[in-house]
């Protein structure tokens, strides 16, 4: 099969070349995994029409299998038809990873997404990054170990933590305190139109941590030995298919009485650790909390893709867009009555996320970048199938903002050697954030606003001032800089 | 019948001897030729309107006539078209419009994005100032090979960047 890397290149050195012959021989592009429970299981080879046959031919299926890689449906394909390839491939991943989860974290194909409302999902039985990257640099337990309290937790918090918890772990120690609460480049945490500090994570799926565990770069040790870092890329072929890395970072909303009733939000029981700090003071405290989903990044590489696909997605109230009138009653992340402070803008310092923060220090987050028409209406076509599976589903209160994906992707899923030149592959679209997760860098300038690909090529394995430790390059990933 | 940005875009191949392939990209999102276009057509720009289109219309027919190369000779040599050729061709190294009766006058940085852009970067094996598209460490190691920077115009280059 013709890769639509291979489709892409050639219509970079053609200019335009019709690409027939290359698209219509991908028979088993819309080939989809599930996890695989060990790694000498392969993953199922099932297409989407199989498993979950839609109800309506206009609406699209769900299905809990993950797609292995985008599928191209136009025989000469553009830049907008191959955006909404990527989207669709967003679309379909958030669901499959958003699939009512099994105890042992695999899909319940016996259910549909949403047909409960609201369960356990696939993606929070992963692994989040304080259980591989251990004190000590200590191997981590093998995948389908069930999560547990994080171990440098004092006592007293790991008595709250429960089976069916999620740790909500901020980086234990000072001076890293906040690490977890905050946003990229140190630019500071939200806080909602509660008062309340949003809470983020990071987990990564089974090929990834198995990738991690293989070359031994969970530890800072392990990383010094390393020459090169590279996660596998998904593909459909050969069959059976496989599946790449994926990363998923999560924004959390502490959620009040009303909220938790509201059964707009994807919610998860978590104990939420605040370490301790002397300056700014900051005393150490765990809570069981409920809180609601409000952003999740889904990071996806793929054979198509060396650069990985960045789609992001988010909770439909969370801000108005910049210039439109504020439609909705209320917001998570904006004061529709009290409209200063000024929008995106960091909370002032001191910082303290056990405090309930008074109005005036809400951050009033807007949308920038307004979300495309066509991302817009492939929401309303997944949000049509969600509903036929329930109308009361939480899912139909998340939103496709984006999806961001190179042009000019890598030849090999090696992008440092396979792409010397253009590293990042010429994203599409340039610019893309989640109001949740890059609140205060939203905009359209090179290398000063949120692009997903031009950040994370600056990514490097763990960093120190003794000579002859030399960071690498860590294949678009900040996580590897956590080893210990 | 082709269009401005088309015949623009053979213009400036032929001007720069850069493929056009890599000056306009099937699959664009950044758009920079439809952005210079945008620069030579506006009032900033200071080219009046029939003497661009007059530059398109004699390059594309001469191109018949001649070839492309010839042709863009032939424009240069033009006393009225020749320094908006120049200007031209400034703009796809630069990223920056220069006032055509005053070759030395900058008038503006077309955007952000032409900075970035700006085959100057590319010709120099380098990257922007600035903006980097490499990773950390590259510069431990010697730089890619022209070829894989700038497609020539003679289609016997390869990929840009891979």
């Amino acid at each position: 099969m013709a890769s639509l890397n291979l489709i892409l290149r050639s219509l970079r050195l053609a200019g335009g070349i019709a690409v027939l012959g290359l698209v219509t021989s991908c028979p088993d592009s819309n080939r989809t995994a599930t996890e695989s429970p060990t790694p000498s299981t392969p993953a199922p080879q099932i297409t989407v029409a199989a498993i979950s046959p839609s109800p309506s031919p206009s609406l699209p299926a769900l299905s809990p299998d993950i797609p292995f890689d985008v599928s191209v449906v136009e025989k000469n394909p553009n830049l907008e038809s191959l955006q909404h390839d990527f989207d669709v491939l967003s679309w379909n991943t958030f669901v499959a990873l958003n699939w009512p989860a099994k105890p042992d974290g695999q899909p319940d194909t016996g259910t549909q997404i949403g047909q409960n409302k609201d369960a356990p999902t696939v993606w929070q039985s992963w692994k989040e990054a304080y259980e591989i990257f251990l004190p000590g640099g200590a191997t981590p337990p093998p995948w389908g170990t069930p999560h547990a309290a994080p171990a440098d937790w004092p006592p007293a918090c790991k008595a709250l933590f429960k089976d069916g918890m999620t740790p909500l772990n901020q980086v234990g120690k000072t001076p890293n305190l906040l690490s977890d609460t905050t946003e990229p480049f140190k630019t500071g945490p939200l806080i909602d139109q509660n008062g309340r500090y949003a809470r983020f994570e990071i987990v990564v799926n089974k090929p990834m941590f198995d990738a991690i565990v293989a070359n031994k770069l969970y530890s800072k040790e392990g990383q010094r030995s390393a020459t090169k870092v590279v996660f596998p890329c998904g593909s459909a072929n050969p069959a059976p298919g496989s599946l790449g890395a994926i990363m998923v970072k999560a924004s959390w909303k502490i959620l009040n009485d009303d909220e938790k009733k509201s059964g707009r939000f994807h919610v998860i029981e978590a104990v939420v650790y605040t370490p301790p700090s002397s300056s700014p003071p900051v005393v150490e405290k765990c809570e069981v909390m409920t809180l609601g989903l409000v952003g999740m990044h889904i990071v996806h590489k793929t054979g198509s893709a060396p650069q990985w696909v960045w789609s992001t997605f988010e909770h439909v109230d969370n801000c108005p867009t910049k210039g439109e009138t504020p439609s909705k009653p209320r917001y998570n992340f904006f004061n529709k009555t009290s409209p200063a402070p000024s929008p995106n803008e960091p909370p002032p310092r001191p910082w303290d996320p056990n405090k309930t923060e008074p109005p005036d220090r809400r951050v009033q987050v807007v949308r920038n970048i307004p979300i495309p028409s066509p991302e817009k209406v492939l929401t309303t076509l997944y949000h049509a199938a969600l509903r036929r599976v329930n109308p009361d589903s939480v899912w139909l209160n998340y939103e496709l903002v984006n999806t961001q994906w190179p042009t000019n992707p890598a030849a090999g899923c090696d992008v440092e050697t396979s792409a010397p030149v253009d590293r990042i592959g010429t994203p599409a679209p340039q610019f893309l954030g989640n109001t949740t997760l890059e609140t205060y860098i939203q905009g359209q300038v090179p290398n000063v606003s949120s692009s997903c690909m031009e950040c994370h090529a600056n990514a490097t394995t763990y960093t120190s001032q003794r000579p002859g430790n030399i960071p690498i390059f860590s294949d678009f990933t900040f996580l590897l800089e956590r080893a210990q | 019948m082709s269009t401005p940005l088309d015949q623009f875009v053979s213009l400036s191949s032929a001007l720069t001897g850069v493929n056009p392939a890599q000056l306009q990209p099937a699959i664009d999102p950044i758009g920079i030729a439809r952005q210079y276009l945008a620069m030579v057509q506006s009032a900033a720009s200071k080219v009046p309107p029939a003497t661009f289109d007059n530059l398109l219309a004699t390059f594309t027919a001469k191109s018949t006539e001649l070839g492309a190369d010839q042709a863009a000779a032939f424009v240069l040599a033009d006393p009225t078209l020749g320094p908006v050729g120049r200007s031209i061709i400034k703009m796809w190294l630069l990223g920056t419009w220069y006032d055509p009766q005053n070759p030395g006058t900058a008038i503006q940085v077309v955007s952000s994005q032409a900075y970035k852009e700006s085959l100057v970067w590319k010709v120099m094996q380098s990257h922007p100032m600035g903006y980097s598209m490499w990773s950390f460490g590259y510069w431990a190691g010697p730089p890619p090979a022209f070829d894989q920077f700038i497609q020539v115009n003679n289609g016997s280059s390869s990929n840009g960047s891979n």
